[in-house]
């Protein structure tokens, strides 16, 4: 009796059996291993023996790949493959934390508001519409305005940015402003599937036996808007970093000679008749971590759903 | 064991005040079986959700009465008060067993959550109650159907879970709402007995809502007939279905089509329920009674006892002894 309740203690758990159900999604499981390797290859690559990023070499201006420049290199002969490298971590870095952070805000947010319902509902939602009013660039320019002197001044992440080529303090506030500004259409879809779901009955039986409603919202409500959420994390992380590019374009961002995908395709869009290579590689990195992203995300929505499991 | 006096519950809609719950009281004795019946709309289920604070509120509003529930006033407990009863102390199955299981979380999860949230029970000590308790309402292999999701699970079976879930912590009340309607006809006596058979067993009262009256004479020792959110007549089950002593008691008899005579067109009561947001000055049945006199239209009756101290009627001219009703 008690391995069968160990069996069942163990299984129990919704994350596990996504697991076992995304192990035989053949895509899935193939983005993963190939975003996995991209990202090992940012965070781990450098330290085999790649160019340093912002070292320019003036006798080798604008080459196609070859020996020394496996992918180019760029009008200031800086190498486009550290350049990619690096770049991928700050472009990983913000995808991630800038759409955990809206994940996190907008899930909490919008579940709140739609079970509450009523007067506290409306009052919410008004402030996301006034949020959403508000430009964007504007919300960036102040936050950035006001915090980055003191951010400097934190000991940890000077001692962050000494240890790492590509962190500087102002990226801290370009992870929150972004995850600040996407967080409001998550708010939005989690509301509107929360406020469906509440009146169902199993929600009133949840009541009936007495549970919280924190319990009723993050236990019985949240895993069934799962499918939901999945989809448009993995829509965000790609306009997260799309967004990261506009604001570096802007010099809010990624500051030169550091580089990030997104900076990196804009300068290459600007040479692509010239030196194609700078547009191609850099966007190649940029498409297939996109494409696993999404590929993954669907694969993760299916393996949330108990109803498509065989087993 | 459960008192309830005059409990009031409205509906502040944009149409006016729904009375959908108007002056209703009964009380409940400890393993007794009663009986709500009546018609959609008749506020049977309100009175119960009324106990549990389920109401929503707005629109919803409790405007009088008492639910004493041992010591406990259920009406105007908190929230908090309420929560350690729900679940605990009374508990509740749902009408379609389709709906009321959260379809993300496996069986397992959502049968201990309230052994977990009401007896602090661990995981393991709750799995073991909840394995024993599909077991008792007789599912089979229930140690490993324990991991299944509700979809792999047929109606009647998730209505067995619905109930093994309701009394898993041994409550002293449950409150049926309708728990055969959604159900196959031959699933539906299974269900009815096994409610009785673990009922007796734990030794809980039931609160049966239905509008079956063949349900009800199978499974209630006592029966209120609900009608516009008034208990219109109260009475133990054989008594009230050998001498009905309400004449909407007696055309609800009529109406069971078991009970008519083949090849013949069958038996309806004319007219519609009342619109529950206009008061009416006198008995609310008396425009589809065919008993009704101009003093009906005007003097609102009153339950009262008849001859039987049991039984309880709420027809002013039954009360006068001015009619006779036949089953």
């Amino acid at each position: 009796m008690d391995t069968t309740i160990d069996h069942i203690e163990k299984g129990s758990s919704l994350g596990r059996d996504a697991w076992l159900r995304l192990k035989k999604n053949k895509l899935a499981m193939v983005s993963l291993v190939v975003f996995i390797f991209i990202a090992l290859l940012c965070f781990i690559g450098p330290f085999f023996g790649v160019q340093d990023p912002t070292t320019t070499h003036l006798d080798a201006k604008s080459q196609p790949p070859n020996k020394d420049f496996l992918l180019g290199s760029e009008h200031l002969g800086r190498d486009i493959l550290s350049r990619i490298l690096y770049g991928g971590q700050v472009s990983l870095i913000v995808g991630f934390i800038a759409t955990f952070v809206s994940l996190v805000i907008g899930v909490s947010y919008g579940a709140i508001a739609g079970y509450v319902g009523g007067k506290v509902d409306a009052v919410m939602m008004r402030i996301v519409d006034v949020l959403y009013a508000l430009p964007f660039m504007l919300i960036v320019i102040i936050l950035t305005a006001l915090f980055s002197d003191s951010l400097a001044d934190v000991e940890i992440l000077q001692s962050l940015k000494e240890k790492s080529k590509v962190f500087e303090p102002d990226l801290l506030l370009l992870f929150f402003a972004i995850g600040f500004v996407e967080w409001l259409t998550m708010a939005r879809i989690v509301r509107s599937q929360i406020i469906t779901l509440k009146k169902q009955e199993f929600v009133e039986a949840a009541v009936s036996l007495g549970l919280s409603h924190p319990r009723i919202i993050f236990r019985h409500l949240i895993p069934n808007t799962l499918g939901s959420i999945i989809v448009y994390t993995t829509l965000t992380v790609p306009a997260v970093m799309r967004l990261e590019a506009v604001l570096s374009f802007l010099g809010l961002g990624v500051k030169p000679p550091n580089s990030s995908w997104g900076s990196l395709i804009k300068e290459g869009a600007d040479r692509m008749y010239s030196d194609p290579w700078l547009l191609v590689f850099p966007a190649l990195f940029f498409s297939v971590t996109i494409f696993s992203l999404n590929f993954l995300g669907d694969g993760l929505r299916d393996a949330l759903d108990p109803k498509t499991s065989k087993d | 064991m459960l008192q309830v006096e005059d409990l009031k519950t409205y509906f502040h809609t944009r149409d006016g005040i729904v009375r959908a719950v108007d002056g209703v009281s009964f009380s409940l004795e400890k393993g007794q079986t009663m009986g709500i019946v009546g018609e959609s709309g008749s506020g049977k289920s309100v009175t119960c959700y009324s106990l549990l604070g389920l109401i929503p509120m707005p629109p919803g509003k409790i405007e009088g009465g008492r639910a004493l529930f041992g010591e406990l006033d259920l009406l105007k407990a908190s929230e908090e008060e309420l929560r350690h009863v729900r679940g605990k102390k009374i508990s509740m199955i749902f009408q379609d067993p389709m709906t009321s299981l959260n379809p993300y979380l496996r069986i397992s999860t959502q049968l201990i959550e309230p052994l977990m949230v009401h007896e602090h029970l661990d995981k393991k000590a709750a799995l073991h109650r909840a394995i024993e308790s599909l077991e008792e309402v007789g599912i089979p292999d229930a140690s490993s159907r324990i991991r299944s999701y509700p979809h792999e699970f047929s109606g009647g079976m998730r209505q067995r879970v619905m109930i093994a879930m309701a009394l898993i912590t041994k409550p002293e009340i449950l409150i049926a709402d309708e728990p055969t309607t959604a159900l196959d006809v031959t699933v539906q006596k299974e269900v009815l007995d096994l409610i009785k058979e673990r009922q007796e067993s734990l030794g809980t009262a039931v609160i049966f809502i239905t509008h079956d009256l063949a349900v009800v004479s199978n499974v209630c020792d006592e029966v209120n007939v609900m009608y516009a959110g008034k208990i219109v007549e109260s009475a133990p089950t054989a008594q009230l279905f050998k001498h009905p002593e309400h004449p909407y008691t007696k055309a609800l008899q009529r109406s069971i089509p078991a009970m008519q005579k083949k090849g013949e067109p069958l038996y309806t009561i004319e007219g519609l329920p009342p619109d529950l947001t206009r008061p009416m000055p006198g008995c609310s049945f008396a425009p589809r009674c065919d008993y009704a006199t101009e003093a009906c239209q005007t003097t609102s009756p009153v339950l009262k006892e008849t001859a039987h101290a049991e039984h309880l009627t709420a027809c002013t001219r039954r009360q006068l002894g001015e009619i006779e009703l036949e089953s």
